[in-house]
């Protein structure tokens, strides 16, 4: 005879009961506004060739610094260079620096947390004291190691700040791991047997990803500051690229003549960055409501 | 004292491993002190000969040893720019950094506090919506683009502040402000939250209950937790706050140590470069340090 246990359900797949994520009114709003800031800055960056109407390094030496007209809505800058086209293309290198940092900082942050959340041994110590210790260090003595001790450019910059912003994502997915491990439904599927990397793999990282991803939104909004700030002391792109601080950097001794040169490029990071804080300000209440 | 003990064990591995990094790191770059001493006419032979006189024949770990002993001793070798030495560089500089940060860190806090309080102190008024609103466009918004608005509001069209230099206190003004920027968004923040926080706790309630004056819950019973938190904040955000630091005294043209580690990367100028990156992290660590202090004063939980 075959005995059935309708009480007993299988632990091993038991994770905590899926949350309901409701939304309302005023998530909606902020994920709305900062959805659509977002999206159109990378729409811009994607399809950055289809929509300028000219090429941003293309100099017009007739057109020099001329104010915003429906020929180039954002002005000319000193070299004839239509300003909408220089930004929307600062865009591509902006959005890919800080894609590519956020990547860098994430891999091994993620593992490494997990790992250290998980386990308490000699390595994982020695892990939590080298992530202490890197985070007591300003982001742009990195920079400046890295970019002296190679080259000036976005892609060296991608990697400081990425190097960078290793150990704030470590602390979080520990802290999150620890958080879950001493959870029931861990307990419960250590006691059936279940493996360790099957935990981690099936329980855990599904659990951390909404703090993670909110995580990583903020930490984008300040990443395009950070590149554009690096950018326009010369430590990131270099002119002529069109980026958004170095658009910033030329429009320094022209602001009498050109305003425009150097209110368009900070508009440009303004927004986007605010997209992305309205983003995770939005998506905060709407996944960890408590 | 348990709590100073571990920062100081914590600090100085700390700073050995950080100079050790940046030495490997240079240490890969192309070219060295030498080569950046000679112009490109010296030969071969006297590019060997200054490369044993300043001993980089020697294995790298050799000459590491020797910089840290150096270091130790005050000498931090000398620049390859200036022909001077890197000492005696960073002490002209380190002054104007700390008075940079001391001033950015009192502002930051005079503004953030004040923002937060009124808008916690007039919750659900238009001040709580209309404050809210502009701290989180303040924290959109980039630190260097605001500065280089502000300079030419205030000094190129009003001329009420000098640009450029530090040789007054007036030359303090914005870059201070400017630094202060990245801050009084989180301190405003931050304040409003715990303040919101303390007034709806079971303690607040009883001390209403037993007719104590609203004035005086505040300052007595709800203040020195807010306090905490925001020193606590302040200290988590020191980090960003010198990386801010140097961006506005390049900026600015003022003269103080980021503006050195910056044109001492476009320099590649290698013993500065070092002297400064080991300057910055333990002016950096003192920040921090003197915060815990701080924060340890505030909340008696915590025991010295």
């Amino acid at each position: 005879m075959n005995i059935t246990y309708p009480h007993v359900i299988d632990v091993r797949h038991a994770s905590p009961t899926p949350k309901r994520f409701h939304l309302r009114l005023p998530h909606m709003t902020t994920l709305l506004f900062g959805g659509v800031l977002l999206i159109s800055a990378t729409l811009a960056a994607i399809f950055a060739e289809q929509i300028t109407p000219y090429d941003p390094t293309q100099m017009m030496p007739l057109e020099r610094l001329h104010p915003p007209s429906l020929a180039h809505p954002f002005g000319t800058d000193l070299m004839g260079r239509d300003l909408l086209s220089r930004v929307v293309f600062g865009a591509q290198i902006s959005l890919m620096v800080a894609a590519i940092a956020t990547l860098i900082s994430a891999l091994p942050g993620i593992i490494l947390g997990m790992i250290g959340g998980m386990y308490r041994s000699g390595f994982t110590l020695i892990i939590d004291y080298l992530m202490d210790a890197w985070m007591a260090i300003p982001g742009l003595l990195i920079v400046i190691a890295l970019t002296a001790a190679f080259e000036r450019n976005p892609v060296i910059l991608a990697i400081s700040l990425g190097i960078a912003g290793i150990p704030a994502v470590y602390r979080l997915m520990r802290n999150e791991t620890l958080k879950q491990t001493s959870a029931l439904y861990i307990q419960a599927a250590r006691a059936s047997g279940a493996p360790e990397s099957y935990i981690l793999l099936r329980h855990i990282l599904p659990n951390t990803l909404p703090i993670m991803i909110i995580f990583a939104t903020l930490r984008m909004g300040g990443l395009l500051i950070a590149i554009s700030t690096f950018s326009f002391i010369g430590l990131g792109a270099q002119p002529p690229t069109p980026e958004w601080g170095t658009l910033l950097a030329e429009s320094r001794d022209y602001f009498h003549q050109a305003w425009w040169l150097m209110v368009f490029p900070g508009l440009a990071i303004s927004l986007t960055v605010l997209g992305l804080n309205l983003l995770a300000d939005g998506l905060r209440d709407w996944l960890l409501p408590e | 004292m348990h709590l100073i003990l571990r920062r100081v064990v914590i600090a100085i591995p700390t700073l050995m491993l950080l100079s050790l990094v940046v030495f490997l790191l240079l240490e890969l770059a192309p070219g060295d002190a030498a080569s950046a001493l000679l112009d490109v006419s010296a030969t071969a032979e006297q590019e060997a000969e200054l490369r044993a006189e300043l001993g980089l024949d020697q294995h790298v770990l050799v000459r590491y040893l020797r910089y840290l002993n150096g270091v130790l001793q005050g000498d931090f070798g000398v620049s390859a720019r200036s022909g001077m030495s890197v000492a005696h560089e960073i002490g002209v500089r380190l002054p104007y950094t700390i008075t940079l940060i001391a001033a950015a860190m009192l502002i930051a806090t005079v503004f953030g506090i004040g923002l937060g309080f009124l808008s916690a102190v007039k919750h659900h008024s238009i001040w709580d919506t209309g404050i809210t609103a502009v701290v989180s466009l303040g924290m959109a918004l980039p630190t260097f683009w605001v500065a280089l608005i502000l300079v030419q509001i205030f000094a190129v069209e009003l001329g009420w502040l000098p640009v450029f230099g530090a040789d007054s206190p007036q030359h303090l003004i914005l870059p201070a402000f400017c630094t202060a920027f990245v801050l009084i968004p989180g301190i405003a923040r931050i304040t409003r939250v715990s303040l919101l926080e303390a007034f709806n706790a079971d303690f607040i309630l009883f001390a209403q209950a037993k007719g104590i004056h609203t004035r005086q819950i505040i300052t007595r019973h709800i203040s020195p937790i807010a306090a905490i938190s925001i020193v606590t904040y302040i200290g988590l955000q020191i980090v960003r706050l010198i990386t801010s630091v140097a961006v506005m005294e390049v900026i600015f043209n003022y003269p103080g140590l980021g503006g050195l580690a910056v044109s001492a990367a476009f320099d590649r100028d290698f013993m500065m470069l070092q002297g400064v990156t080991l300057t910055i992290a333990v002016l950096t660590f003192s920040v921090l340090f003197i915060v815990d202090l701080i924060v340890a004063y505030l909340d008696p939980r915590i025991k010295l």
